[in-house]
């Protein structure tokens, strides 16, 4: 009970230091929301006139709290690009890059699960060594660029998808699933062949352990030790490794948007940033950030609730 | 009473190294003898007895010689006739009683193990036989203990639940790999007393494989003492200690010290 | 195979038909009508459909036509949805909308527009002289004193005198008045905020925010009706995705396309037109060594602007040589394209004059999103090192661009396009007067003040147009900047699609686009 108070504790402290952090980066990047905003009528006393009217003249830590207050009263402020509330112009943008950061998380769980086990299964094999380089190449791909080369593939040549036709899940799931699957597969392809990795040397390690020899000597075989004994002890690392990869999903759909015309927070948050819209950005950035943060705490407390070690002392 | 096991002229190569481990090394046992393999550390009795057992990875060995269990010879049968055995016929007690259970699952989980691979009972009939077993090694409070995970039990406990886990089943042989090194001396002895009454309430045969004579001797009618891959002398264990005929023999015993001779 | 080369020498025939008829040859024809752009093929024309365009930015915030900071990207969508007193069509020329007549009195301080009887809102509702004096009094700021529109700053009153007459009084005389008067209608009393109501032959009917806004023809329109039932623009900010979605059938259209993005698009017809910009190597006039004229001038003749649109664009744009591009006609001056030509030995001898026998170093800094303007300044770096001189490019966010370098004049050199809002002469030639707050070069020549002042005050149209060549021709001879082109800009349409005419100035219409059987 202590391990999961002190971890709420980290959690908070992580996200009250993220939301200063991204405060101050959009104050100290070059560029004044109020060219922006006045475009080719900006003069002096109007971009002035325009701070005092933004609140951007403030003492910048009394600004800071001032936003915090909001942003925890579920308030984040004006955009200052589009004259409206925050939340209004994030709305609909959240699912889009949650459905897509959720999708690409269960492939890369599809994905690696099973390959990080073949791969530990027939350790030694031609099977194995084919599958190590296939893998290594595939982690070091970026995300946009299979997402180009998806767009080009399955899209122009195969005429799997439409490139450019994204439907939103309110006219059709289905037909919003289908789209979004191919970046979903952008982003998770590389995470999909870390995560296997990570999963099959944590299998290798656990191999060597005492206990499964002893499963052995049961008469289980090779599957039913892996299956029954190893896996669990070799999920351990991997849960956390998860856990963060959700996060990492998050940060690569930005750039798949972008890639796929997908109407997502990520275009959001770089045409907020090109825009000085802070108020935006620093959401975005912050929601961001909580997922990271938060899906870290999640990983150390399922961690702990899958070892009975950490759990039961 | 036939043999049991007959061990001839058994050779292992590790194919990593190209290294011989055992020179060729022959012994059999009879169905509930008491067989104690002695020797320092490297002299191959823990090979022989994973030789034995099955346990070594077969790409990474080349075995030569015959063992021969209940008929069976384990180095050209088929993996499946191989765990058939295993289990069933032979069951292992190891050395480090801390790694040699799985520390994520329950210990009736693990005790009750042999029964859903080898045999068609209800979960039920597996769980009182477990709590059977617990209880037969002298664990306290069976039922608690087998809803707990390994990390909750002590040293002794953990390998009194280990013997359980082998011993459910009722194998035709107990294979111990130094099953006390890692104990208390007090527990020791306790473990020692256990085995041998249940050795002789199942009629099963035990290989004990031990560096220490003195433990042995408590244990087994029978020794035979490994120098280098080799056996260099076998017979009965009160034969043995009275009149080493070997040098390496006498050497062991020299090392045992003085107070501890007749225990 | 055949059907590509049928295709690519149809696209060929409206391009030149195109370049012919939008000011590269301005005496011909000045009242064409509208048809002048023949049909890329033979194809019966339908009414009704649906299309897709394809946008690379979301249009503005806010969709009031009076707010002054739209920028181009979202005048040119505004175009369909609203309407001033008269508009402009693709010749450059103004011709009336809402009103349906203009006179002005003979010492162009007074305009009288006759307004055109049964002009419709899209909310059904009849347009009326109240209307259009509510909404130019709100464009011009009569009530605050702070015009919203600067265009019609110059608006000293409004007054309606019947019920189809409007009388606009004008603070001093213009008579480019005209060109300025395309400002907005909207019905008296509302906010363009919260409702989007115009005139025009298409009608707003949603937006989501970055991603797309959705058209509808407006079956009142007073005028020649929108063809297609339905437009829906959809904002795709990757250059490559916006090619794709061209490619698969996602987007019937897109516009501001350069050479690369049209090289696979064998599935569309492509008609090249230019963007409209005067495209140059700007220099701050007021920093070293840039604030001596013979080394403004030195770089004029080492950079061969012919080479540079070879070298960045394979030869699409057309070149220019002062700040005025081809689509503005009489103004335009090709005599001073090729007013420095190529001669680096002249260039090494007025640098040598100069004090930089060594040449120099300098930074040209570039808008890293506008990859035209990152392609010239790249070509420039090379045709300016044989004369010694080193230019470093500086990529930087377009944000950091505009305050930096635009607004707080801190940079060497930068390359960019200049756009017009009008049809107005003065649209491009204002900024360079010393005073102005848009000359960001710096510019800085009582000669230009004089000559510039005299052409904004005569009502003498020759002479007017004589005034503003001179102007062009002291930026020429005082190398304010280092001309380049007005930029080729592609279109690419569906071969289901006709009608796209090219307007001298920044406007998609929509209206003329149609679908053949």
């Amino acid at each position: 009970m202590t391990y999961v108070l002190k971890k709420t504790g980290v959690l908070i402290v992580s996200l009250i230091l993220i939301s200063l952090l991204a405060f101050l980066a959009f104050q100290i990047i070059p560029g004044d929301p109020t060219t922006k905003l006045l475009g080719t009528d900006w003069t002096p006393e109007r971009a002035e006139a325009l701070r005092e009217q933004l609140g951007l003249n403030g003492n910048i830590f009394a600004r800071y709290f001032q936003w915090l207050k909001g942003l925890l009263s579920g308030d984040p402020g004006i955009s200052y690009s589009y004259f409206m509330p925050v939340k209004e112009v994030m709305q609909g943008k959240i699912q889009v890059t949650a459905a897509l950061s959720l999708l690409s998380w269960f492939l890369v769980m599809l994905f690696s699960i099973p390959l990080g086990i073949l791969l530990a299964r027939f350790q030694g094999s031609h099977l194995e060594r084919a599958g190590i380089v296939l893998n290594q190449v595939f982690m070091a791909v970026p995300p946009f660029f299979l997402g180009m080369l998806f767009t080009y593939l399955f899209g122009l040549l195969l005429k799997w998808f439409t490139p450019g036709a994204y439907v939103p899940f309110s006219d059709s799931f289905w037909g919003a699933t289908g789209y979004m699957a191919f970046p979903a597969l952008a982003v998770a392809i590389p995470k999909a062949a870390k995560t296997a990795k990570l999963l099959r040397s944590s299998i290798l390690n656990e191999m060597n352990k005492a206990y499964v020899r002893t499963a052995y000597s049961r008469g289980n075989s090779r599957w039913a030790v892996l299956r029954d004994h190893v896996l669990r002890n070799a999920m351990l690392p991997v849960i956390t490794y998860l856990a963060m990869s959700l996060a990492d999903t998050v940060a690569g759909s930005i750039i798949v948007e972008q890639v796929f015309a997908l109407p997502g927070l990520g275009r959001l948050l770089l045409s907020s940033i090109g825009n000085r819209d802070f108020p935006v950005a620093q959401c975005i950035v912050v929601i961001i950030a909580f997922v990271v943060v938060f899906m870290n705490y999640l990983a150390d407390i399922v961690t702990q609730y899958v070892d009975p070690r950490v759990r039961l002392n | 009473m036939g043999d049991m096991l007959t061990v001839k002229d058994l050779r292992v190569t590790f194919l990593d190294n190209n290294k011989e481990a055992l020179h060729g090394i022959s012994f059999t046992m009879q169905e509930g003898e008491r067989l104690g393999l002695v020797g320092e550390s490297g002299s191959g009795k823990t090979v022989t007895a994973m030789a034995i057992t099955g346990l070594i990875e077969r790409s990474r060995v080349t075995v030569t010689g015959d063992v021969v269990f209940e008929g069976m010879d384990l180095h050209r049968c088929s993996r499946s006739q191989l765990r058939s055995i295993q289990g069933p016929g032979m069951g292992v007690v190891f050395q480090e009683p801390m790694n040699s259970l799985n520390p994520l699952i329950k210990v009736g989980y693990q005790v009750e193990e042999t029964l859903r691979i080898h045999t068609k009972k209800t979960p039920e009939e597996r769980r009182k036989l477990a709590i059977d077993a617990l209880d037969r090694v002298g664990l306290p409070n069976p039922d608690e203990i087998y809803s707990k995970y390994p990390h909750q039990l002590s040293g002794g406990q953990r390998q009194r639940a280990m013997i359980a886990a082998a011993m459910v089943i009722h194998p035709k042989l107990l294979i111990c790999d130094e099953p006390t090194t890692a104990l208390d001396v007090s527990v020791q002895a306790k473990i020692l007393k256990l085995l041998k009454e249940l050795s002789d309430e199942y009629k099963v045969g035990i290989l004990l494989i031990s560096h220490d004579l003195l433990v042995v001797k408590q244990l087994c009618e029978n020794v035979a003492v490994m120098y280098k891959g080799n056996i260099v002398e076998q017979g009965k264990t009160l034969d043995i200690f009275n009149a080493p005929k070997d040098e390496y023999t006498r050497q062991l015993m020299a090392a045992i010290p003085k107070r501890r001779r007749h225990e | 195979m055949k059907k590509r080369c049928l295709a690519l020498l149809l696209a060929f025939a409206m391009v030149f038909a195109f370049t012919a008829c939008t000011g590269n040859d301005p005496g011909t024809d000045p009242g064409a009508e509208p048809g002048t752009n023949p049909p890329a093929q033979p194809g019966e024309m339908t009414e009704g459909g649906e299309i897709s365009v394809g946008l690379y930015n979301d249009l503005d915030a806010s969709l009031d036509p009076h707010m002054s900071s739209s920028s181009a990207a979202t005048r040119e969508i505004l175009f369909n949805i609203y309407e001033g007193l008269v508009k402009p069509d693709s010749d450059g020329n103004l011709v009336p909308a809402i009103a349906e007549s203009y006179s002005v009195n003979d010492g162009a301080d007074q305009y009288t527009f006759k307004l055109r009887q049964g002009v419709q809102f899209h909310n059904g509702k009849e347009v009326t002289a109240d209307d259009v004096v509510w909404s130019l009094s709100r464009a011009a700021g009569l009530e605050t004193g702070e015009p919203l529109v600067s265009d019609v700053a110059n608006i000293a009153a409004v007054t309606k005198t019947d019920d189809a007459t409007i009388v606009i009084d004008l603070k001093k005389p213009d008579t480019e008045f005209l060109a300025h008067i395309t400002t907005a209608i909207l019905p008296e009393g509302h906010d363009p905020m919260s409702e989007v109501v115009g005139t025009g032959p298409y009608k707003f009917v949603s937006r989501v925010i970055q991603d797309n806004i959705v058209l509808e023809k407006f079956d009142g329109y007073w005028g020649e009706k929108a063809h297609l039932d339905k437009v829906t623009l959809k904002i795709i900010e990757n250059p490559q995705t916006l090619v794709s979605s061209l490619r698969s059938g996602a987007l019937d259209m897109a516009i501001r396309l350069d050479n690369s993005q049209i090289a696979t698009l064998s599935n569309m017809n492509i008609l090249e037109g230019s963007s409209n910009i005067v495209q140059a190597l700007y220099l701050n006039n007021a920093v070293k060594p840039f604030d001596d004229v013979r080394v403004r001038q030195a770089l004029c003749y080492a950079i061969d602007k012919h080479e540079v649109i070879e070298l960045a664009s394979e030869g699409h744009g057309s070149p220019v040589g002062s700040s005025m591009f081809p689509a503005f006609g009489k103004y335009f001056m090709p005599e001073l394209i090729d007013y420095y030509t190529k001669d680096l030995d002249k260039a090494r001898e007025l640098l040598a004059e100069a004090g930089y026998p060594d040449g120099f170093e300098f930074t040209i800094t570039v808008p890293s999103s506008m990859q035209s303007h990152v392609d010239v300044a790249q070509v420039i770096e090379q045709l300016l090192q044989p004369i010694g001189v080193t230019a470093k490019i500086d990529q930087v966010e377009w944000a950091t661009w505009y305050s930096d370098a635009y607004q707080g004049r801190k940079f060497e050199g930068t390359v960019i396009g200049m756009d017009a809002h009008g049809v107005a002469a003065s649209d491009m030639l204002a900024r360079f007067q010393s005073s102005s707050a848009k000359n960001f070069i710096n510019f800085n020549s009582p000669e230009y003040d004089a000559a510039y002042a005299a052409a904004v005050s005569t009502t003498d149209d020759a002479e007017q147009t004589r005034l503003f060549k001179e102007c062009e021709t002291i930026l020429t001879e005082q190398a304010a900047n280092v001309y380049i082109q007005d930029g080729a800009s592609f279109v690419a349409m569906a071969k289901d699609l006709d009608g796209f005419e090219f307007y001298p100035l920044y406007v998609l219409d929509l209206s003329k686009i149609y679908k053949v059987q």
